[in-house]
C-alpha cells in the first residue's frame, strides 16, 4: 500500500495537470481511487511532479544484433561499467549496455515499460531470453514481417478473399508462435530485394520473388493488423531510410496507409530532402504539414544525439551502406526466409554538416508538430544515441535558450538546410508527460498505462521539479513499480522481474499446412522448434484483441 | 630538488598484480608509509603496496628536479607500471608485465629485462626504452578502439612481438632485433622501424605512415614499388635514435632505399622504405 502525497500531478489523459494531489496504490500494485483506511507507506512528494512510469515505444535492448553489437564493440565498454551493489548487478557498456544494466537505467530514468523493436521470429526465442534478463521495467517484442518469404507468397496469390483470409493465419500464428506484442515491418520488400541483388526503387517496384511491391506488403499487413484487431497498428520503418530526399516515399507510405492502423517509427530517419547538390536538407515541415492535418497519424522521432551511437537495424541494405559511406567496421546477417541484419558502430559529431542536420531534423518534427498526442519521444536506442540522452532532449525542447546555445557548437553552414533556429515554441511539462508516456501508452493501446487512472498499473515515476529539466529528468526521486519502490535518486535499490506484455488472439494460430511444408522444405529447424515456448514468459501481461473480421 | 624513489619487489606475486599507482609524477610528495598504503588490485581484491615493495626514497638538492621511481626485481606479474604517466622517469631493473607505459603523455621509462605486452598502447608522448624483447602490440590501440599510439617513442633494443604498432597514429617505434608479423597492420601515421627481421604482412591494411625495414622479402603485393632514393629524413631521423642510445650496425646516414606504397587495398598513402645498403 502506497499514498503519494502533496505531489503536482501530472496525468494528461484525465486533463490534470499540475494540480497537487494524492496518488494511492493498493496491496495489488494497481492504482486506486480513495486513499485506503489502511496503514501505508506514505511519501511526501512536495515540489515533485508525479508522472505514470515512462514507455519507450521503440528501442533496440535484446536479441541477436544487440548482442552481436556488444561483442564487435569492447570500446564501448572501457571506460562504462558499473559495479554491483547490494541489489543490482555489475554492468558495462555505454551505447549497448548489458542486460541488466540496460534494466535498471530505464528505470533510473523514470522508465518502466520498454518495448524491443525488432525480433525476427527465428531468434525471438533469444531475445525473450534476453528480456529474461532485463529487470525491473516490463517488456514486449515486436516481430518482423515486413521481408518475411511466406508473408510476401501469400500477397502474390490471386483470390483476395483467400488472401486475406491465409494472411491473417499466418499473422495469428507468427505473432502467436514468437510470443510478440505488435507487427514490425522494417524497408517492407527492401531487404529481400537486396538479397536477390537489387535496389527498391519506389513503392510499386515488385520484390523477387514472389513479384509483390511493398505499397502491397504494407496495405496487406496493415489491413490484416486491423481484421485481428491488435492493439498496437503496423509498426512501420519506412523504405529509403537515411537517403536525401526520402521524405517524398515517407508522404507516399503515409497516403498509401492512410485509414489503416499503422505507427511510424524513428521518423526523423525519414524525413530528408534533397538539396541542389544532391545532400541532406530538412524535409521535417512538409511532413510535419501532413500530420498535423490527419489526426490518426502517429509516429516517434529517433532523435539524433551527439557522441557515440551503435547503428542497428534489419534494413540491412541500409547497414550495408552506412558501412560502405564511413568505412567503420560491420556485421550484416541474413536471416533466412525472414529478414535481414546489420551492425555498425558511428560517432555523431555536431562539426559534421550531416549530422548536425538529422539533429536538426529531429528537434524540428517535434516542435512543428502541433499535437503532442501525435508525437513519442525516442532516441530509437542506440541507432541515433543511447536511451540515457533522453533527459538532455527534454530540456532542449522545454528551453528554448539552452537549445540555441546548444546550436552555437554545429557547423555553421546547418543554418541553410534547416528551420530549427526559426522556431520558438517550447514544451510544457504536460506535453513532455505526453511524449514520454502517455501517448506512447495510448498508441500501443495500454489502456492501463501511461496514466494515473484508478485501475492502472501502480508505474509511478516522481521527478524533483527544477530549473535545469535535464538534472530533473535525469534524477528522479522515486520509481515505483508495482506501487513498490525500485528506484531512489536515481538508483536502483530493487530489482524485480518485469512482465512481458503479449497479445492474445481470438481463435487457433496454426500454420497452413501448405505453408508448413513450405517450412518444412526451406527452414533450418523444424517446425516443432520454431514457437517460443511458455517457459521463456513466466510473467505474462495479455492484452486482448478484438478481432474484426 | 631532486628525487630518487628505490623499490624491490620483496615477492613474486602469485596472480597478476596491477600497479598503475606506481608512476613517478603521482609520487612526487608521497613519504615511505603513503607508498606502502597506496592500494593495488591483486586478483579480485586489493592491497597494499607495501605487501610487496620496500625500499627507500632520497632527496637532494643537487642536479636536476624531478622524480624517479626505480623498481627492482621480477616484475613479469606487475601489469600496467608507469600507466598513464605524465613526467619523471621510471626505470625497471627487471623485466615487466603488460601495459606498462600504456597511455602514458610524457617522462621516460627505462626496463633493463623484457616488457610485457601492450607497451605503450594508446600512449601518446614521452619515450620507452627496453634493453630485452617487448611482447606482442607494442603501441597499439586496445581493441575496438580506432587510435593506437598518437606520439612519443618506444625503443626496443632487443626483438618485438606481433601486431607492433597496430592502428599507430602517430610516434616512432624502433625496433634493433626481430619482429614477428603483422608489424604496422591497420597503421594510420606514424614510423615504426625494424632493423632485424620481419615478420610477414608488413603494413598490412595501412592507411598512412613509414614502416623502415631491412627485410621485405615478405611484403604483400599490395605494395608497389616507387623508387629508390635517399630520403632527406633519414639522418635526421637515425640521429634521434642514436641519441636515444640505440645504435644501428649497419644503417649508415647515407643508406639507400627502395620506396613502396600501399596498401592498394586501402588507398595507397602508406610507405615501406627497404633499407638498401643495410
Amino acid at each position: 500500500m502506497l499514498k503519494i502525497i502533496n505531489g503536482a500531478v501530472y496525468d494528461p489523459e484525465r486533463g490534470i495537470n499540475g494540480e497537487i494531489g494524492t496518488v494511492c496504490v493498493g496491496s495489488d500494485g494497481k492504482i486506486c481511487e480513495m486513499p485506503p483506511d489502511v496503514p501505508c507507506e506514505v511519501v511526501d512528494a512536495a515540489g515533485c511532479a508525479v508522472m505514470a512510469g515512462g514507455v519507450d515505444i521503440h528501442s533496440h535492448i535484446a536479441g541477436t544484433k544487440v548482442n552481436s553489437a556488444r561483442s564487435m564493440c569492447p570500446e564501448d565498454h572501457y571506460d562504462h561499467f558499473k559495479p554491483h551493489t547490494a541489489t543490482t548487478r555489475a554492468g558495462t557498456g555505454f551505447t549497448v549496455p548489458t542486460s541488466f544494466y540496460t534494466g535498471y537505467e530505464y528505470a533510473g530514468l523514470g522508465y518502466t515499460t520498454v518495448f524491443e523493436a525488432a525480433v525476427p521470429p527465428l531468434e525471438a526465442r533469444h531475445a525473450h531470453e534476453e528480456l529474461l534478463d532485463v529487470p525491473i521495467i516490463d517488456t514486449g517484442a515486436y516481430t518482423l514481417m515486413g521481408n518475411n518469404y511466406m508473408v510476401m507468397q501469400i500477397l502474390a496469390e490471386e483470390d483476395p478473399a483467400a488472401r486475406r483470409e491465409r494472411l491473417r493465419d499466418l499473422v495469428s500464428w507468427l505473432l502467436d508462435s514468437t510470443r510478440g506484442y505488435a507487427v514490425k515491418v522494417v524497408n517492407p520488400g527492401g531487404v529481400e530485394s537486396w538479397k536477390w541483388a537489387q535496389g527498391i526503387q519506389n513503392l510499386d517496384t515488385p520484390v523477387p520473388p514472389f513479384g509483390v511491391t511493398p505499397r502491397q506488403i504494407m496495405t496487406g499487413l496493415a489491413e490484416t493488423i486491423r481484421d485481428l484487431g491488435l492493439p498496437h497498428g503496423m509498426h512501420l520503418h519506412c523504405n529509403h531510410l537515411g537517403e536525401a530526399g526520402n521524405y517524398i516515399t515517407t508522404l507516399e507510405t503515409m497516403r498509401a496507409l492512410d485509414g489503416l492502423p499503422f505507427h511510424l517509427t524513428h521518423l526523423q530517419f525519414h524525413a530528408y530532402g534533397q538539396s541542389k547538390k544532391g545532400s541532406l536538407k530538412s524535409a521535417a515541415r512538409e511532413l510535419a504539414d501532413y500530420i498535423n492535418e490527419h489526426p490518426n497519424v502517429t509516429f516517434d522521432v529517433g532523435q539524433m544525439v551527439f557522441g557515440p551511437a551503435t547503428t542497428m537495424t534489419a534494413d540491412a541494405p541500409m547497414q550495408y551502406r552506412l558501412h560502405v559511406v564511413t568505412g567503420h567496421k560491420w556485421i550484416n546477417n541474413d536471416v533466412e526466409m525472414e529478414s535481414g541484419a546489420g551492425v555498425v558502430p558511428l560517432q555523431y559529431k555536431p562539426t559534421s554538416l550531416v549530422n548536425a542536420i538529422q539533429w536538426c531534423i529531429g528537434l524540428e518534427l517535434l516542435l512543428l508538430v502541433k499535437n503532442a498526442w501525435q508525437v513519442i519521444l525516442t532516441t530509437d536506442h542506440p541507432n541515433a544515441g543511447p536511451f540515457s540522452a533522453y533527459p538532455q532532449i527534454i530540456r532542449l525542447l522545454m528551453d528554448r535558450d539552452y537549445r540555441a546555445a546548444q546550436m552555437e557548437a554545429l557547423n555553421p553552414r546547418v543554418g541553410k538546410y534547416t528551420v530549427l533556429a526559426q522556431l520558438q515554441r517550447e514544451y510544457t511539462l504536460e506535453e513532455i508527460a505526453v511524449i514520454t508516456r502517455s501517448a506512447a501508452a495510448k498508441t500501443l493501446g495500454l489502456a492501463q498505462r501511461g496514466n494515473l487512472r484508478a485501475g492502472s498499473v501502480g508505474d509511478i515515476a516522481v521527478y524533483r521539479i527544477q530549473e535545469d529539466k535535464e538534472r530533473m529528468f535525469r534524477e528522479p526521486a522515486y520509481v515505483f513499480k508495482d506501487g513498490s519502490p525500485v528506484v531512489r535518486d536515481g538508483k536502483a535499490v530493487q530489482s524485480p522481474q518485469g512482465r512481458r506484455l503479449v497479445v492474445r488472439l481470438d481463435g487457433d494460430a496454426a500454420l497452413p499446412d501448405d505453408l508448413a511444408q513450405e517450412f518444412h522444405n526451406y527452414y533450418s529447424i523444424t517446425l516443432a522448434n520454431f514457437p517460443v515456448q511458455d517457459e521463456y514468459i513466466p510473467r505474462p501481461e495479455v492484452i486482448s484483441c478484438k478481432r474484426t473480421a | 630538488m631532486k628525487r630518487v624513489i628505490d623499490l624491490r619487489l620483496t615477492r613474486v606475486p602469485d596472480l597478476p598484480l596491477e600497479a598503475d599507482r606506481l608512476r613517478p609524477d603521482s609520487l612526487a610528495q608521497a613519504g615511505l608509509d603513503e607508498l606502502y598504503a597506496l592500494p593495488l588490485l591483486y586478483g579480485n581484491q586489493t592491497v597494499a603496496a607495501g605487501e610487496f615493495l620496500r625500499g627507500e626514497i632520497q632527496e637532494t638538492e643537487e642536479g636536476a628536479s624531478g622524480v624517479t621511481l626505480i623498481l627492482r626485481g621480477d616484475f613479469k606479474r606487475v601489469k600496467r607500471l608507469g600507466q598513464g604517466m605524465q613526467s619523471g622517469e621510471l626505470i625497471i631493473e627487471g623485466p615487466c608485465g603488460f601495459h606498462t607505459g600504456a597511455e602514458m603523455g610524457g617522462g621516460r621509462i627505462t626496463i633493463r629485462g623484457d616488457a610485457g605486452d601492450w607497451l605503450g598502447a594508446h600512449m601518446t608522448g614521452g619515450v620507452i626504452r627496453v634493453e630485452g624483447n617487448a611482447g606482442h602490440w607494442v603501441g597499439a590501440s586496445y581493441r575496438g578502439k580506432t587510435q593506437g599510439m598518437r606520439g612519443g617513442a618506444v625503443i626496443i633494443h632487443g626483438n618485438a612481438g606481433r601486431m607492433t604498432g597496430t592502428k599507430m597514429r602517430g610516434g616512432l617505434i624502433v625496433v634493433r632485433g626481430d619482429c614477428l608479423e603483422f608489424p604496422g597492420y591497420d597503421m594510420n601515421a606514424g614510423t615504426i622501424l625494424i632493423a632485424g627481421r620481419s615478420g610477414r604482412h608488413i603494413g598490412s591494411g595501412m592507411v598512412r605512415g613509414t614502416i623502415i625495414v631491412r627485410d621485405g622479402h615478405s611484403l604483400l603485393p599490395t605494395f608497389y614499388h616507387n623508387c629508390a632514393y635517399k630520403p632527406s629524413f633519414w639522418p635526421l631521423l637515425r640521429s634521434y635514435i642514436e641519441a636515444q642510445g640505440l645504435v644501428l650496425d649497419g644503417w649508415g646516414a647515407d643508406c639507400f632505399f627502395d620506396r613502396y606504397s600501399g596498401e592498394a587495398l586501402t588507398g595507397c598513402k602508406g610507405e615501406v622504405l627497404l633499407c638498401h645498403t643495410a
